[in-house]
C-alpha cells in the first residue's frame, strides 16, 4: 500500500507536556486509518502537525515522500491535506454550497487583477467551481434541498456532511476528521462510517480520530492507539480490540474481563 | 450555480439604478448646498465601500482609513500640481499609492486581532495627521495646505457637475469591482478568514496575503474617496484628515451594514445627508454619533441598514 502522509519521530511539546512523543507511523492510500486514545492522548495535536497549525519540535512529517514539516498551512492544504473539525466549522454568510466552493479554492485562479481586467470571468469560473462542489455534494450525500442554504442554519448532521463536502471539493490526497460522529444518532454515525469507507475506495488516505469504538471499528482498516503522545499499538482492529495493553489503558485497566467483552462485542 | 448568478445579476441591476438615481438627484437638486452634500455622500461611500470589504467580510477592523484618505488627496494633489499629470489620471495615482503602502503595512500590522488591531490602525491614522500637519514642504501644513487645484469644468458643465459626475462613476465602478470580488473565490477566501483563520488556511487560502490584499484594497479606495474630495474643495489641509474622519468612515460602515456594500452606501448617506438636514447640530455631533454607534452596535450588530431592511422584508412576507 502506498503511504500518503508519514511521520518520523514527531514530537510536540508545549513548555515541559510532550503532547505528542516520538511517533513514527503511516497513514496509506485508499484506507481509513482510525487514531484512538484517552483525552488527552494527544489525538488533536496529531491533527494540527499534520496540517500545520503547530510545527513539530521536533520529527518529519512527509507527503508522499516530500518532508513538508516546515511549510505553512495554507501550502500544505493545496498539496492535498484536507480537514474537518469537532464541532462543524461552517463559513458565516455563505450557503452549503458556496461553503464547498470555497474549499475548491486551489483551483480557481480569480484574484485582485483578474477581477478588475477580466470581470467576466468571474460567473465563468465560479460556474465551473459549482461543478466540482455539486458532485462533493452529491458524494457526501447532501440532499439538494439544503444546497442553497445558509450554511450555518442546517441541522447539525447535514453540516457535518456540508464539511466531508468542502474537504472533497479540494481533490485531497488524505483527508483528517477530527470526530466526524459527535453530536451524531447511531443511524447517522453509520451514515458516516459507510461514507468514510467509500471516500477512502475512491483511492484517498482517510485518517478517522474518533471516540465512537463502534465506529472505529466497523470503519477503520488500520488502528492507531495513542496514550499520553506516544503510539501505545498499531494494527488491524481486531488486533487492537484483542491486545491487552490497549484495553488496559484504553477501556480501563479495573475491570478487564469486561473491557475485553465490550472490545469482543465491538468487533463482532 | 443559478444562485449565485442570479444575485450577481441582481446587484448589476441596483448598479443600474444607483446611476439613475444620481442622475434624477442631479437634475432635481436645485440648491447648490444639497447637491455638494449628494457629492460629498457619492465620495464616503466610495471609502465605505472598502472598508466592508476588509471590516464586513474579512472581519479586519481599521479606523485608520483616515489616513489612506488622506494619502490619496495629498497623493492626487501632488500628481497635478507638481508632476502635470492630467486630474482623471491622478485619480490612479491616488488609489495606487495608498493601496502600496496600504499592502506594505498590512503585512505587519495585521498580525494583530481585535482590539489591538483596532488600535495599531487608529495610531496609523494619528501618526497620519501629525505627518500631514508638520511634513509643509509637500502637504503646506496646516496653513496654506493645498491650494489652486484646477476647476474641472469639462464638457461645458460646472465644477460641481463634473465632481458629482465624476464621484459617481468612480462609486459605480468601485462598487462594481468589489462586487465582484466578492461573488468570487477572493470574497469567499475572506468570509473564511473571517469565520476562522485556520478553516481558510485549510483550503489553501493564504491568510496573511489575502488579508493585506483586502487591506490594500480597502486603502486604494478611501484614496480615490479622498483624491475626489481634494477635487472637490480644490483646496484643503490636514485638518480634514484627523482621527475623527477616520471614525466617521467606521461609522458609515456600521451604521450601513456589515455584509452588504450597499449598506455603506447606505450608511454614507446617511452619515453625510441626517447632519446637514439637523441644524445646529454640529456641537453635539461626536455625542450623538458615539450614542448612536453604542446604539447601533447593541441593538443592530448586523448594521443599521440591514436590520432595517431585514424588518422590511419580513414585514412584507407576515402580509
Amino acid at each position: 500500500m502506498k503511504s500518503i502522509v508519514s511521520l518520523e519521530g514527531v514530537s510536540k511539546a508545549f513548555g515541559g507536556l510532550k503532547a505528542v512523543d516520538d511517533v513514527t507511523c503511516s497513514l496509506s492510500e485508499g484506507i481509513v486509518t482510525a487514531l484512538i486514545g484517552p483525552n488527552g492522548a494527544g489525538k488533536s495535536t496529531l491533527i494540527n502537525l499534520i496540517t500545520g497549525v503547530f510545527l513539530p519540535t521536533a520529527g518529519l512529517v512527509k507527503l508522499g515522500g516530500v518532508d513538508i514539516s516546515k511549510l505553512p498551512m495554507h501550502a500544505r492544504s493545496r498539496m492535498g491535506i484536507a480537514r474537518t473539525y469537532q464541532t462543524p466549522q461552517m463559513i458565516h454568510g455563505l450557503s452549503s454550497i458556496e461553503n464547498v466552493m470555497a474549499g475548491a479554492y486551489r483551483f480557481g485562479s480569480h484574484g485582485l487583477l483578474k477581477t478588475i481586467f477580466a470581470p467576466w470571468m468571474v460567473a465563468k469560473e465560479n460556474s465551473e467551481i459549482a461543478d466540482r462542489a455539486a458532485i462533493a455534494l452529491r458524494t457526501s450525500g447532501v440532499p439538494e434541498q439544503w444546497w442553497d442554504r445558509r450554511a450555518t442554519e442546517l441541522p447539525y448532521g447535514i453540516q457535518r456532511r456540508v464539511e466531508i463536502a468542502r474537504a472533497l471539493a479540494q481533490e485531497p490526497k488524505i483527508i483528517l476528521l477530527d470526530e466526524p460522529a459527535a453530536g451524531l444518532n447511531p443511524a447517522e454515525t453509520a451514515d458516516i462510517g459507510r461514507l468514510l469507507k467509500q471516500i477512502a475506495r475512491g483511492g484517498i488516505s482517510v485518517l478517522l480520530v474518533e471516540h465512537d469504538m463502534p465506529l472505529v471499528m466497523s470503519t477503520a482498516d488500520y488502528v492507531v492507539v495513542l496514550n499520553f503522545g506516544r503510539t501505545l499499538a498499531m494494527g488491524s482492529p481486531t488486533e487492537i480490540a484483542a491486545n491487552p495493553t490497549v484495553i488496559a489503558a484504553y477501556l480501563g485497566a479495573d475491570d478487564e474481563d469486561e473491557a475485553e467483552a465490550e472490545a469482543e462485542e465491538c468487533v463482532a | 450555480m443559478k444562485s449565485a448568478n442570479s444575485s450577481l445579476r441582481r446587484n448589476f441591476i441596483r448598479l443600474g439604478l444607483l446611476v439613475v438615481g444620481i442622475a434624477v438627484l442631479d437634475v432635481a437638486l436645485t440648491s447648490q448646498f444639497y447637491r455638494s452634500t449628494l457629492t460629498l455622500s457619492l465620495i464616503f461611500a466610495i471609502a465605505a465601500v472598502g472598508l466592508t470589504l476588509l471590516m464586513g467580510f474579512a472581519g479586519q477592523v481599521s479606523i485608520g482609513q483616515g489616513a489612506f484618505f488622506g494619502l490619496g488627496a495629498y497623493s492626487a494633489a501632488f500628481a497635478i500640481q507638481q508632476l502635470g499629470i492630467p486630474p482623471l489620471v491622478g485619480l490612479v495615482v491616488a488609489a495606487v499609492v495608498p493601496g502600496f503602502f496600504g499592502y506594505l503595512i498590512a503585512r505587519p500590522i495585521l498580525r494583530l486581532s481585535g482590539n489591538n488591531l483596532a488600535l495599531a490602525t487608529l495610531a496609523l491614522a494619528a501618526v497620519f495627521y501629525v505627518v500631514a500637519t508638520q511634513w509643509s514642504s509637500v502637504t503646506g501644513g496646516i496653513d496654506p495646505g493645498i491650494t489652486g487645484l484646477p476647476a474641472l469644468d469639462y464638457f461645458g458643465l460646472s465644477h460641481i457637475h463634473v465632481v458629482l459626475w465624476l464621484a459617481g462613476i468612480c462609486l459605480v465602478i468601485c462598487t462594481a469591482v468589489a462586487l465582484l470580488l466578492i461573488d468570487g473565490r477572493f470574497g469567499r477566501a475572506l468570509m473564511a478568514i473571517k469565520t476562522s483563520e485556520v478553516v481558510a488556511s485549510c483550503t489553501g487560502v493564504d491568510v496573511a496575503r489575502t488579508k493585506a490584499i483586502a487591506f490594500a484594497i480597502a486603502a486604494a479606495y478611501a484614496g480615490i474617496a479622498g483624491a475626489l474630495f481634494g477635487y472637490f474643495l480644490r483646496a484643503f489641509n490636514a485638518t480634514s484628515f484627523n482621527v475623527g474622519l477616520s471614525i466617521e468612515l467606521l461609522m458609515m460602515v456600521i451604521v450601513g451594514s456589515l455584509s452588504t456594500v450597499w449598506g455603506a452606501i447606505f450608511g454614507a448617506l446617511a452619515i453625510m445627508v441626517l447632519p446637514n438636514l439637523l441644524e445646529g447640530f454640529d456641537h453635539a455631533k461626536l455625542l450623538v454619533y458615539g450614542l448612536a454607534m453604542v446604539a447601533i452596535m447593541m441593538l443592530a450588530p448586523n448594521g443599521l441598514g440591514e436590520t432595517l431592511a431585514k424588518l422590511v422584508t419580513r414585514r412584507r412576507v407576515a402580509e
